[in-house]
Order: structure tokens, then C-alpha cells, then sequence
């Protein structure tokens, strides 16, 4: 049974998104089923890598034309990377020199690289990370407040109607808010917080009491429901995590925790979405170039070890997408007077994202970002809202974006099954 | 009082949850409780260290030092509101040790945060903006009035007095050349070498700093470039009125307590006035706390929010008088990610709604259930199970000590079942304890 507070709530409820009125379908609703496409291939997963802080897309994917470069190298002065160093994608961009594997994958046409994604309407868009982050997870311009409390993320996982009890996981010391109020959704840092380590004499009493102490009912105070809840997901956790290896690599920690991601996918089709926020500083208002170089090669060792532990018929059908509330400031700020690698970057708007994974159609999407036509404030104009990236998600995991909130558009950024 | 209210204030002002201070405040009349707790509140002592070279271990090892200096002052029986006071504002004005480093410098902020914890709002925060911990963290270190830093003026509004809606991005960029001029002076020249962390010092340059007229929050303010003009940037943040008789800043500081103390959803009027009472007391807090605590929502919101991770671990030692090496603390606080003095991201421990849901998740809840299981280890020497295991009602007696009243049903029947099921009293009184803390009950404050 599911919280009670949804069941009050009107099955479609229209909210308004940039305008246009759409249908927001909340939780346990049980026409959801019918909005699930039929499925031919395997169950599809995603794996969200989020960059939390405001990874610099400027500096992730650079143009590599020689006026792209000129005008770019103009404006960002001794933060522009050196020419020779970039990863040439022939197309007239090049990846940071950190992002070696992904620029293979690139030219194995899979990975989808999403430029100058934002908020179009200036007045919704902002430089706080915590309101762009909250919009993001919501999957809404207004944030929560206009999609009843759910995240984006758990929408879609309520909407695959799946009977897994842990449909949806936050690889971090909590469930994060784009799974908020899932009943779905649980948390585990790594394969040891699943473990609970019950002296063997009380070990059947004492699970089977957690268990029972953990049944829902309706009408119960928020609090309490949440923390029902918790001891459920950690009853269901104990369970299954027990018996997922953790990851192995001991040169990177993203590496690692792109293992543990895929041992768990690999293990059984319970989970179908996996949310990891890599713990790296994405917020560079100084030290940006040392510190961004080194979140990139942590990014590209995850996305590495994520596909190469993943068994060929899971990776299949699964896609890694990477998320972050925005993108830096197009000119340095003045921290470490001219010293390249002091020098930092304050909070800026438009953002470049990757797809990635064999379901993805290799190349680029989205405008190119526009360096001379800044906004007053000096920062990018969005071309795409970032709902589009998330539309286009839900579409890939075989539901109806608009049916969940997230508008209609999306980017053709997916090949059917093979 | 009640023992009921006794145990929700106790619960809600104090990380120390002894039973036997519940009798002391049952005992009390509201008002003498509120006198006891906060007229007669002082500041915290916080001992001063001598970190004479940092790296004479390691800077982990005097982190964890100092980590435990502080989780035994906060279960010592003197501890209580002040210490709530001091961690409500460790959770709001952020500064992490990962990227502050020093400990010496962390401390030293700490012990300033709780010279003003229960004292003025503006010395407070005023003192906190040239606080080396900070002016690192936030990198208002090196920022030069001709090119700045925004870090620190973009925060200090957004999350430390104002929240969002209340400026422009113009006055981001304009605070941050008012507040530039600041580095910390003191660090070692070179990798390896001695220094005294105790002589690390924030410093101000004339020359780095902004002179002239800038127009910052609706007004036009003259700076002269003195090391005293940060101050007029937090007047103006305070006196800012964008209607008459609302003040954005003293409305964020108690909505923040109000989430704290009584309920994670405001309530609007509640709000209102307490914000027209701070400042009216010219933001001093002691006044604001005690009409929190005399709100008529405040006992109403018992089991209201979820307890954090430091308030669970605090609350099972000090209810059971358990030895604080009887948990592995540091571990424990890693996989909530609630590190003390090293929150996650600059918006700290935030207490909204969403975020206080967040503590409930299953990774806490496993985290919680094994703070219990060390309470199912605990000696049979020790007093709780001592009385636990003599009692006629064992499952009221396990109630007694961890606090807890009005448990639901399903809780109930659970520690009823487990009580008739074990015949052992000892190995009874060690179950119920562990399943009461496992419970959803103890999740909450």
C-alpha cells in the first residue's frame, strides 16, 4: 500500500509548465500500467552520474575549429585548454584532454553529447545552486511545490509499475530529492550498509520484527510514513545487498562505485535506476583547471568501469546520463591573478550533458554554445531546458514524458533495441 | 509538566536525554523550565587547544581528536541548549574542515560561533564573515575588489540571512567587491615546513580593497576601504525592507528555527511574528527562542520531524549511559553524511521538509538499527539493562529510559511479542533495547 497522502490527491492533477497545461500523473496511480509501453528487449536502466557543484561545460567540450577556438581562448584566457591537448571528435569539437575512454566511445558512436542545456526563460533561470538543483530533481521550472513533492526520477520509476520492492537506488548517504517520497526508492553507501550484523540468537525475531514494524498504514503523520518507510527499504536492502559484491577498483572511487553500480544491475532486475552523486568538488570558484581535470578523469574512469563490469545483455538495454544544476561562468573570475591554475570561475547557466551506452545514438545535440551572445550577467543563453534531457529519459525507459510532467519534447538520442 | 512534555522539551532542546532529567523537568512548571533553560543558559565553554603544528600527526588524527573533545561535552550532563544553539548554527553558517583543513582553524570558528550562539544575530554573523574557516571556505581569501570573488557575497545572502528572491545578481557582484580585501596570513611558505596554527590570522590589504559608491540592496553605500566596511554590507543586508515591517533577514533566521525547534512545515503567521519580535529585540536570539518554546504549535509537534543522525547517536549514549567508545562514532557519522564540522555543500544540514525526510531513508534507518545492536552489546553491568531486566513491565521499563511515548501499535505488539517470547531477563531487557531503537518511533523527535 502506498502513503496515504497520495490517495487524496486527484489522479491527474493539470499543473502548468512554461505555459502549457500538462498532466501530471501522481503516485500509485492505477492507471499507471497503461502508459508503460509494451517492453520487447530486457528492462531497461539508466545509471545518473550527478555533478553536483556546476561541472564547467565549457571546458568539458570545446570547439576545435579555428575561429571556435580563437573565441573561445579570447574569452577564457589562460583557462582556455591548449589547443594540442584536446581530444579532436571531428566534428569541429574536442573533449577535455581527462575524458580519454569517452572520446573511444564517442567514436563508437555512443555516446550523445547534449549542449547548452539551461532554462530558455531568464527569469526562471538562476546562479543558486540549491533552487537550479531542486528545479532539476523536480523536473519542474517551479521545483517541488508544483509536482506534489515527487522528483522526476521517481516519477518515471513509479510509472514503470514494476512489483520490485527496490526499484530505484541513491548510491549515497540518502535517498536524493529527484526519488523523493518513492516508495520505491532507497539508499545504501555501499554493499556494508546493507549489512546488518544481527547476533545469530535474536537474528529471525528481530528481522521479523523490523519487518512488521515497518508495515504501512493509512492516515499516518508524514514523519512517521517517512520513517515506516526507511525501515521497510532497509528490511528489503539487508536482503539484497548482502549478496551484490561491492566494487573492487582501489585507484579511483568513481571507479568503484561505477563497479557497485553495475554488480547490482547485474545481479537481478530489481533496480532500474541507480542515482550516484560523484563526491568530487564540481564548484571551482578557485583552483578550476587542476580540479575540474581531475573530476573529468574520475567521471571517464566511473563511466569505464560502469560498462566494463556490466554483463553485454544488461548493457544492452542501459544508459548512463550525466546531470549537474549548471555550468560556470564564461570568463574567469579574478582569483590567482594570472596564475593558470589558481584562477577560478563563478556560478554560470547552460550546461553540456552526456547520454552514454550502446542504446545511444552517437553525436551531437543541442545548439552550439553561443560564447559572444552572453546574457547581461556574462553567462550562456540556454538553447533547452533541461526538462528536454529528462523527456528524453523517460522516453528511453519506455514511458510517456508528458504523462509524468516533463513536456513533450525530447531528443532523438536513442536507437531501438538491437 | 507532564512527563510526556517533559521528554518533548528535553528531546527538542537538549542532545542529552537522560531519564533522570526528564523527572527534574516534569517536576517544573512551564515557565520554570523555560527560565531554567534559557535565561540561565551560557554560552558554551569551549576549551581552547593548543594546536601547535598541526602535522604533528596527521590533520585527520587532530580532526578526530577534536571530533571527540566535542561528542564528550556534548553528552556530559551539563549539556542543553546552548550546545542545540551551537549545532543549529553549525547546520546554517557553514565552513568544512575538507576544505578549511586546518584544524586549528575550525576550532578557532567554532569557539566563535558559540561565543554568540544564544547571543546577537548581527555580532554573530558579522564576527563569522572575516572568520579565517570561512573566508577559505567560501574563498573570500585573496579576493580583490578589481576582479572578486562572488562566493562568499552570493551565500551570505542565499543561505546565511536572507534565502532567495530578496537581491540581484548585480548585488552579488557588487557585495563581493565590497567584502574583498581579506586573506589568512600565517600558512607555512613551503610544503613540510613548522608553523604555528595558532598564529594564523585573517588579514586585510587597503589596497585590495574596494573604494567609492556602490549601489547594494536598493541603496547607494560609500566604502572608504576600511577593514571595518564588511559591516556595513551585513547592516544593510539587516535593515533590508522591502515592505513595511517585514524584514527578510529576521524572517529566514525564524523560519530556519522554527523548522528546527518545532515543525519542518512553517507555520506562516507563527513565523511572522517571531520575526517582528527578533527584530524588535535588535535579533537578539534568547528572546526569539523563548516564544518559540511558549508557541502554541511547540508541544503539538511531538514526532513532527525526523531526528538527525547526530541527535539519534547523542540521544542512545546519553539515555543509556553507554561510553562513547562504545560506538564507532566515526564511521557512523561518514555514512549518515553528517560529519560534524564537515557538512556536506554549503547549504550544511538544511531542515526543510524534504531534507529532514531525507534522514528517514533506509540507509539511516540500517545506520539506526546498528547504533542499536550496540546496545544489545552492552554490559550487563550496565544500569538501564540492570532495571530493564528487574522490571515487572519490561517493555514500559525499555520505554522509560529510551524516551519514548506514544509508539504506535505495530511498535507495541513488536516489543510485547519479543518480551513474552525471551525468558532470559537480561538477554530480554538487551532485545527490547536494540528493537526500540530499530523502531520508527525512534527515528523521530
Amino acid at each position: 500500500m502506498k502513503d496515504s497522502k497520495s490517495k487524496t490527491i486527484s489522479r491527474r492533477s493539470f499543473i502548468k509548465i512554461g505555459g502549457f497545461s500538462v498532466a501530471l500523473v501522481v503516485a500509485s496511480n492505477p492507471l499507471m500500467k497503461a502508459f508503460a509501453r509494451p517492453d520487447p528487449s530486457g528492462p531497461r536502466r539508466l545509471l545518473i552520474l550527478e555533478q553536483n557543484g556546476g561541472n564547467d561545460g565549457i571546458n568539458t567540450v570545446i570547439p576545435y575549429s579555428s575561429e571556435g577556438y580563437r573565441i573561445y581562448e579570447e574569452i577564457r584566457r589562460q583557462m582556455a585548454l591548449p589547443y594540442g591537448d584536446l581530444l579532436n571528435l571531428e566534428n569541429g569539437w574536442a573533449f577535455h584532454p581527462s575524458l580519454q575512454q569517452l572520446a573511444l566511445r564517442f567514436k563508437a558512436e555512443e555516446v550523445a553529447v547534449i549542449r547548452n542545456i539551461g532554462l530558455k526563460d531568464p527569469h526562471r533561470s538562476n546562479l543558486s545552486h540549491f533552487d537550479m538543483m531542486e528545479k532539476w530533481r523536480a523536473g519542474n521550472p517551479n521545483g517541488f511545490s508544483q509536482t506534489f513533492g515527487k522528483g522526476w526520477a521517481g516519477r518515471i520509476v513509479e510509472s514503470l509499475a514494476t512489483t520490485s520492492p527496490i526499484a530505484a537506488l541513491s548510491l549515497s548517504t540518502g535517498v536524493s530529492p529527484m526519488l523523493l517520497d518513492t516508495e520505491q526508492a532507497a539508499s545504501a553507501t555501499s554493499s556494508a550498509t546493507g549489512m546488518l550484523d544481527i547476533p545469530e540468537e535474536i537474528h529471525d525475531a528481530f528481522r521479523e520484527a523490523m519487518r512488521r514494524m515497518a508495515e504501512d498504514e493509512s492516515g499516518l503523520p508524514a514523519a512517521l510514513a517517512a520513517a515506516r518507510r526507511g525501515l521497510r527499504g532497509a528490511s528489503n536492502l539487508s536482503d539484497f545487498l548482502l549478496n551484490v559484491p561491492d566494487g573492487t577498483s582501489e585507484e579511483s572511487e568513481t571507479a568503484r562505485l561505477g563497479q557497485y553500480a553495475a554488480n547490482i544491475f547485474n545481479f537481478n532486475d530489481w533496480v532500474r535506476v541507480i542515482h550516484l552523486p560523484l563526491s568530487l568538488e564540481h564548484d571551482t570558484h578557485i583552483r578550476h583547471l587542476p580540479t575540474q581535470a581531475y573530476n573529468l578523469s574520475e567521471l571517464d574512469k566511473g563511466i569505464t568501469a560502469f560498462f566494463d563490469t556490466l554483463k553485454p545483455e544488461v548493457a544492452a538495454d542501459t544508459i548512463v546520463a550525466t546531470m549537474s544544476e549548471f555550468g560556470r561562468r564564461v570568463e574567469p573570475n579574478g582569483e590567482g591573478g594570472e596564475d593558470p591554475n589558481q584562477m577560478g570561475t563563478d556560478h554560470g547557466t547552460a550546461n553540456t550533458l552526456f547520454f552514454v551506452g550502446r542504446r545511444v545514438k552517437g553525436g551531437l545535440y543541442g545548439e552550439d554554445p553561443d560564447l559572444k551572445g552572453l546574457d547581461p550577467d556574462g553567462n550562456l543563453k540556454a538553447s533547452d531546458n533541461f526538462m528536454r534531457v529528462e523527456a528524453s529519459i523517460a522516453a528511453f525507459m519506455g514511458i510517456d514524458p508528458e504523462e509524468i510532467g516533463l513536456g513533450s519534447e525530447t531528443f532523438d538520442a536513442f536507437r531501438p533495441s538491437t | 509538566m507532564d512527563r510526556a512534555h517533559a521528554i518533548h522539551l528535553l528531546s527538542r532542546t537538549s542532545f542529552y536525554a537522560h531519564t533522570d532529567r526528564v523527572d527534574q523537568i516534569a517536576a517544573m512548571d512551564a515557565e520554570e523550565a523555560l527560565t531554567e533553560l534559557v535565561d540561565n543558559a551560557a554560552a558554551p565553554e569551549i576549551e581552547e587547544i593548543n594546536f601547535r603544528n598541526v602535522y604533528q600527526r596527521s590533520e585527520y588524527e587532530d580532526f578526530n581528536d577534536m571530533l571527540t573533545r566535542e561528542m564528550r561535552r556534548l553528552l556530559s550532563p551539563a549539556s542543553g541548549l546552548r550546545d542545540r544553539m551551537l549545532w543549529f548554527w553549525h547546520g546554517l553558517l557553514t565552513s568544512a574542515f575538507s576544505k578549511a583543513e586546518l584544524p586549528a582553524l575550525v576550532w578557532r570558528q567554532h569557539r566563535l560561533i558559540a561565543r554568540h550562539a544564544m547571543g546577537n544575530f548581527r555580532t554573530l554573523i558579522e564576527e563569522f564573515t572575516i572568520d579565517p574557516a570561512i573566508l577559505i571556505y567560501l574563498d573570500g581569501n585573496y579576493s580583490i575588489a578589481s576582479d572578486p570573488n562572488e562566493n562568499y557575497s552570493r551565500e551570505v545572502k542565499e543561505l546565511f540571512t536572507l534565502g532567495r528572491g530578496h537581491y540581484t545578481e548585480q548585488d552579488v557582484k557588487n557585495g563581493a567587491k565590497a567584502l574583498a580585501g581579506w586573506y589568512v596570513d600565517g600558512f607555512p611558505e613551503r610544503e613540510g615546513q613548522r608553523f604555528d596554527p595558532n598564529r594564523i590570522k585573517a588579514e586585510f590589504l587597503e589596497e585590495w580593497a574596494f573604494k567609492g559608491s556602490l549601489e547594494y540592496l536598493g541603496e547607494t553605500l560609500e566604502f572608504d576601504g576600511s577593514r571595518e566596511q564588511h559591516k556595513k554590507i551585513i547592516d544593510r543586508i539587516l535593515a533590508l525592507e522591502p515592505k513595511p515591517g517585514f524584514f527578510p533577514s529576521a524572517e529566514y533566521i525564524v523560519t530556519k528555527l522554527y523548522q528546527y525547534f518545532i515543525h519542518p512545515v512553517v507555520d506562516e503567521a507563527s513565523v511572522a511574528r517571531l520575526a517582528a519580535l527578533f527584530k524588535a529585540e535588535q535579533y537578539e536570539i534568547k528572546p526569539v527562542l523563548k516564544a518559540l518554546f511558549r508557541n502554541r504549535n511547540f508541544f503539538a509537534s511531538r514526532h513532527s520531524r525526523v531526528r538527525f543522525p547526530l541527535e539519534n547517536l547523542l540521544s542512545i549514549a546519553s539515555s543509556l549511559s553507554a561510553r562513547l567508545t562504545d560506538f564507532d562514532f566515526e564511521t557512523y557519522f561518514h555514512e549518515t553524511g553528517q560529519v560534524p564540522f564537515d557538512p556536506p555543500n554549503v547549504a550544511g544540514w538544511p531542515v526543510t521538509r524534504p531534507a529532514n525526510q531525507r534522514w528517514a531513508s533506509s540507509s539511516h534507518t540500517l545506520s539506526r538499527a546498528r547504533l542499536g545492536l550496540v546496545a544489545y552489546d552492552l554490559s550487563t553491568r550496565n544500569a538501564v539493562i540492570r532495571a530493564i531486566s528487574q522490571s515487572s513491565d519490561p517493555v514500559l521499563e525499555t520505554l522509560r529510559w529510551t524516551l519514548l511515548t506514544d509508539v504506535s501499535e505495530k511498535t507495541m505488539t513488536e516489543l510485547r511479542n519479543a518480551a513474552n517470547r525471551i525468558r532470559e531477563r537480561r538477554f530480554r531487557a538487551r532485545t527490547l533495547l536494540a528493537l526500540a531503537i530499530a523502531s520508527p518511533e525512534f527515528a523521530l523527535a
